[in-house]
């Protein structure tokens, strides 16, 4: 376990709970902002861009609906999942592979559920107190917001591919 | 509340991955740097800040990265704070712990020996827009500094970045 220091970025709550924090409204607005079709997840925890790729397949992005007050922002994270093997923990091969895929932005880590089920994802982060209280689409921080959807799209599709079936 | 503390000017440098080209940042974002009046060492590739954590005896360094990112609207300017560097691997169990720690904003990056770079390398990072505000800009280096500081010595135990 890390120790406990307060101003750092490390979550310092159990990894499936989030921290309740505000910024629901602010993200809900600036993804309607954006234009993309966005839904809701099954926990109510993330909004939902599902992208169609070749052959039929889709990824999904998810946007924390609330975000974490972290000195002075509401930061949520968007993400997607790159890979997983029935819940079981990644090899040290994956894992090592994942890892060193360096992207522009972003990072690829390794989630574990309540259950114990783990996989690999690929995340950015985004400050929605940046946005406006009326966000348009032309305004710059739903551009940002917009993009970094679509790069963890493409970041995630491709390495969802390139790692499908890896034990 | 641990603050960061800017102590001086960075005394060792440790280039990451690719040699880096002589550029420089674009001009709003150095008058960002200039207005939070830290000091702050120009080197090749980089701009370094280093600080004093809390009120501990520990220090540790960020850098923001000069050469921008872009990617549709995006444009941005890597900050991190390097973790472990060595020759040694890290082993798979330690990937799996520290690459499985929850942030609220940034995270960790793995990278492997290279033509350019004998060593393994984990740094924590985030991204800033060329048009960071300086307060916002302030709080992203403290928070950097703090944040990597703490994942070096769970880590390592040491006090080498």
């Amino acid at each position: 376990m890390f120790a406990p220091l307060t101003l750092t970025a490390i979550l310092a709550t159990s990894p499936q709970t989030a921290p309740a924090d505000k910024g629901r409204a602010a993200i809900e607005l600036g993804l309607k902002a954006t234009g993309l079709n966005f839904g809701t997840s099954t926990s109510g925890k993330s909004f939902t861009v599902t992208f169609d790729h070749e052959n039929n397949q889709k990824q999904v992005v998810y946007v924390a609906t609330e975000g974490s007050a972290l000195s002075g922002m509401q930061s949520h994270i968007i993400y997607s999942q790159c890979w997983s093997n029935g819940g079981l923990a990644p090899s040290e091969k994956v894992l090592k592979l994942a890892l060193s895929k360096s992207k522009k932005l972003g990072q690829f880590y390794v989630y574990k559920d309540t259950s114990d089920k783990y996989a690999i994802r690929f995340g950015v982060h985004f400050d929605s107190n940046l946005l406006p209280v009326k966000p348009t689409s032309g305004e710059p921080t739903v551009m940002t917001l917009k993009d970094l959807i679509y790069f963890v799209d493409a970041v995630a599709f491709e390495t969802t591919t390139e790692m499908k079936g890896m034990q | 509340m641990p603050i960061a503390t800017l102590i001086g000017l960075v005394s060792a440098f440790q280039q990451t991955a690719t040699q880096e080209p002589v550029t420089e940042l674009p001009p709003n974002l150095m008058v960002s740097i200039r207005e939070t009046n830290l000091k702050f060492d120009d080197i090749p590739g980089f701009i370094g800040f280093k600080f004093k954590i809390g009120s501990s005896t520990r220090n540790h360094t960020v850098y923001i990265r000069k050469k921008n990112e872009t990617y549709r609207s995006l444009n941005v300017h890597e900050m991190f704070g390097n973790v472990y560097e060595s020759k040694t691997e890290p082993t798979g169990d330690q990937l799996l712990k520290i690459f499985s720690t929850r942030f609220s904003y940034g995270g960790l990056v793995y990278e492997q020996p290279s033509a350019s770079q004998p060593n393994y390398r984990v740094r924590f990072r985030t991204v800033i827009a060329g048009d960071i505000a300086t307060a916002n800009l302030r709080k992203l280096l403290d928070l950097c500094a703090t944040t990597a500081d703490s994942i070096e010595k769970d880590l390592t135990s040491k006090d080498v970045f």
